[in-house]
């Protein structure tokens, strides 16, 4: 994102990873047919290699280990090729893949006894105060803070703030209405603002 | 598919600073095959009869060096669980159980959640920290078997009540301990035993 100390707001959208035209659309489509009609590896590759890149480093940030985010991409796209014929696009493909991680890593939480990072923080909304927006953002810190959040949150910020989803699909992905998506948004930009700015009070 | 365009909490150096969040590192190259097996396996892609194009003959050479190297490993100390891609060496495991004192006093509801938030929030920060840990608050109360209901065992820790535990990944039990002694538990008059869990 080069530029001057303000980027404009519309190539930032533009750099979006989620941001899609018609064209991204018709070719996920056409990719997606193509493989139902072959089931060969020829056409899974052509996918896979479309979407994998992005897909693994979602998972990365959402598992925080590059080891779970191996096996999330393995089994994102297990699960995707099973259900794959049942898409109805009203999401992008890339949103519905991120969908399917989700759940995954939320049944793997509880598979493995992490309930930190099932529990939303309730609390913590209450206990940080409102904190001001930092001046300069370290990236390290950001990760940090973004792993150190609670899934709930850790996803609404990736979702909407990192990969530019719209608080519709968040909705229809989580399976939520859009006033809760976007309250659980503002609740984990509270909480992340205060952890980049040690504003525990 | 409109997108939304308002950010209303955000400045513009926290904006760019998340967008940023979505560059990083590459799935690794071995993860294609590793995928494509996993698809084969569950039958979700047909195998590939007859002609074989280039990528594939790559692929099956891929899969079948890690195959080897998964079994070398496997052998020698046990795959780790939770991965299918490439097992690295299993991360030693300790047990921290918590022993509540004898004369320790019943907390009120709010103490005891502003208690279990303690916990919770050490153990993130252990996390933070790179180490694997879960755990579980345990329930007073319970039963000890013994060789008959006539004989029940005697509680091991006499008087001190196991109050919950934590299983932490940690290099060696030097680590684990260290780990261990930053837990709030201590502080509030319990006791921690640091067992390490044996490989099996």
């Amino acid at each position: 994102m080069a530029g001057g100390d303000r980027p404009d707001a519309e190539a930032l959208e533009a750099s979006a990873p989620a941001a899609r035209s018609g064209d991204d659309l018709r070719k996920d489509r056409l990719l997606v047919s193509r493989f139902l009609e072959s089931r060969d590896e020829a056409a899974f590759r052509d996918l896979y290699a479309r979407h994998c890149g992005a897909l693994y480093r979602f998972l990365l940030r959402l598992t925080g280990r590059a080891s779970d985010a191996d096996e999330g991409v393995q089994e994102t796209w297990v699960r995707a090729c099973r259900s794959l014929e049942r898409f109805a696009w009203r999401s992008a493909l890339s949103t519905w893949l991120a969908g399917i991680a989700i759940r995954w890593w939320r049944e793997e939480c509880r598979r493995r006894g992490r309930l930190w990072d099932l529990e939303d923080e309730k609390a913590d909304a209450g206990v940080f105060a409102a904190a001001a927006p930092p001046d300069a953002v370290d990236r390290i810190d950001l990760e940090r803070a973004l792993a150190d959040l609670s899934l709930g949150y850790r996803e609404a910020i990736l979702l909407h703030d990192v990969y530019g989803h719209t608080h519709a699909e968040i909705a229809e992905l989580l399976e939520m209405d859009e006033g809760t998506s976007k309250s659980q948004l503002s609740r984990a930009r509270r909480v992340l603002r205060a952890r980049l700015g040690g504003g525990r009070t | 598919m409109k997108r939304e365009d308002s950010h209303p909490d955000l400045t513009d150096v926290e904006r760019r600073a998340l967008r940023a969040l979505a560059e990083g590192p590459e799935p690794p190259p071995e993860l294609a095959a590793a995928t494509l097996r996993r698809l084969e396996e569950s039958g979700l892609i047909a195998k590939a009869g007859g002609r074989r194009p280039a990528w594939r003959i790559r692929l099956l050479a891929a899969a079948a060096a890690l195959a080897l190297f998964a079994l070398g490993l496997g052998v020698g100390i046990g795959l780790r669980p939770g991965s299918r891609l490439a097992p690295a060496p299993a991360t030693p495991r300790f047990a921290l159980f918590l022993y509540d004192a004898p004369d320790e006093k019943e907390l009120t509801g709010a103490q005891m959640r502003a208690r279990v938030d303690e916990y919770r929030s050490w153990a993130r920060g252990v996390r933070a920290a790179g180490r694997e840990i879960s755990g579980e608050k345990l329930e007073s109360g319970g039963r000890v078997l013994g060789p008959s209901d006539a004989a029940p065992g005697r509680p091991p820790a006499g008087g001190w009540a196991l109050g919950g535990y934590f299983v932490i990944s940690a290099p060696d039990l030097e680590a684990a301990v260290a780990v261990a002694r930053s837990c709030p538990h201590v502080r509030h008059g319990g006791r921690i035993e640091v067992r390490a869990i044996a490989r099996t």
